[in-house]
């Protein structure tokens, strides 16, 4: 088995804290894709694409972007490996909601998993399916928890600011109205809290 | 083997063979719960997660002692999964019975003692499903979280300079989150 991928593995299972699975099945479960390094920058799938591919980024830096109303890219967020990339698609088979660009400073190492061999590794009833997918269930566990907190915070505020308008007496002094929250704005925001980073909380 | 039919009820457990469904059942404890009963308490220990084989439990997250509506658990779904998939947290939501319910407890020794079971292959496809889903919908709730507050009467500041959406998300994200 390959030395450099249980070392990635054993990141991984690191990064994510996840509570089960040895490195070595994880390693089998990697050694199903292919490995390659991308230098410069180069797209690895595109917003709105079908999602026929993850990427586990195992070096590296990767630009997520959105387009706004107008069609222009715009940076949601940034991911370092290690990393998952583009897993949700294929778990949900819905199109990509993001371009995926490795930046042009920067080696990106990748192990791309194609539709095939993701399904294959989902079914599978071993070591290997096993550790693969307790690696994606972390994963998703980590970004529900944190989106979870985002929305009991955003209702929270919504709800303490409205306790506030019944009971507070109207200001005397003038204020300036605050700018109102674009649409781009709103999709911006859900993209971030998508969680694309599989690599600590917000 | 009452458990092992009301597993094979079940949509996520359709066309596997009999005996990966005897023994998921002969390992696992099932557990009754009366309706309004709590299941499991955030804050709490993290030691088990649950599969719903009959009735339903809800899901809420408490914040500044107002509890919100997360989500429903319908027969077939797992509630307290990082329980057995990260190392140990505490609860981050709180889950009760809607109704009489009977779930299989899962703890996680028995995932390493099912890890050549299809059942339990079934299972973590169809929680990775169910996980996708929740955050894709809670997402939505965000936007229109977003779009209500925009509908609302601004808000008004003191400060004079330009309320960026960077400066935005900062108030979002810090001023008004309760530790």
């Amino acid at each position: 088995m390959n030395a450099v991928l249980i070392e990635v593995a054993r990141k991984l299972l690191g990064e994510l804290n996840v509570a089960q699975g040895e490195p070595e099945h994880l390693a089998q479960a990697l050694a199903q894709g292919s490995m390659g390094s991308i230098e410069g920058e180069q797209v690895l799938c595109r917003e709105g694409d079908p999602s026929d591919r993850l990427f586990v980024l195992l070096e590296g830096t990767v630009d997520v972007l959105r387009n706004d109303r107008q069609g222009n890219p715009r940076l949601i967020t940034v991911v370092n490996g290690p990393a998952l990339i583009g897993h949700m698609g294929l778990i949900d088979r819905s199109p990509r909601s993001a371009t995926c660009v490795t930046r042009d400073d920067t080696v990106a190492v990748t192990v791309t998993i194609d539709l095939a061999a993701f399904d294959k590794l989902m079914r599978q009833a071993d070591e290997a399916g096993s550790a693969w997918r307790h690696l994606l269930l972390a994963s998703l566990i980590r970004q529900l928890g944190n989106t979870n907190q985002t929305v009991s915070a955003l209702v929270s505020g919504m709800d303490e600011r409205q306790a506030a308008e019944r009971t507070a007496p109207i200001p005397k002094r003038v204020r300036r109205p605050k700018a109102p929250i674009g649409e781009d704005d709103v999709q911006m925001l859900a993209a971030i809290l998508q969680g694309w980073s599989a690599s600590g909380p917000r | 083997m009452e458990t092992v039919k009301r597993l094979e009820s079940l949509s996520v457990f359709r066309s596997l063979p009999h005996a990966a469904l005897r023994e998921l059942a002969h390992r696992c404890e099932e557990v009754a719960f009366g309706a309004r009963e709590v299941v499991m308490e955030q804050g709490g220990d993290s030691d088990i997660a649950l599969l719903l084989i009959e009735g339903r439990l809800e899901v809420s997250v408490e914040t500044s002692g107002i509890p919100h509506h997360i989500a429903v658990i319908e027969p077939g779904e797992v509630v307290g999964e990082s329980a057995l998939y990260t190392i140990a947290t505490p609860r981050n939501a709180t889950v009760m019975a809607n109704k009489d319910s009977r779930c299989l407890v899962l703890r996680p020794g028995d995932i390493q003692g099912l890890v050549h079971n299809p059942a339990l292959a079934a299972l973590e496809v169809q929680i990775l499903g169910s996980l996708t889903r929740r955050i894709r919908r809670t997402n939505t709730e965000i936007q229109t979280a977003w779009k209500e507050e925009q509908a609302a009467p601004a808000a008004l500041t003191f400060d004079e300079e330009p309320l960026t959406m960077r400066k935005r998300l900062r108030r979002i994200f810090k001023g008004r989150v309760k530790e």
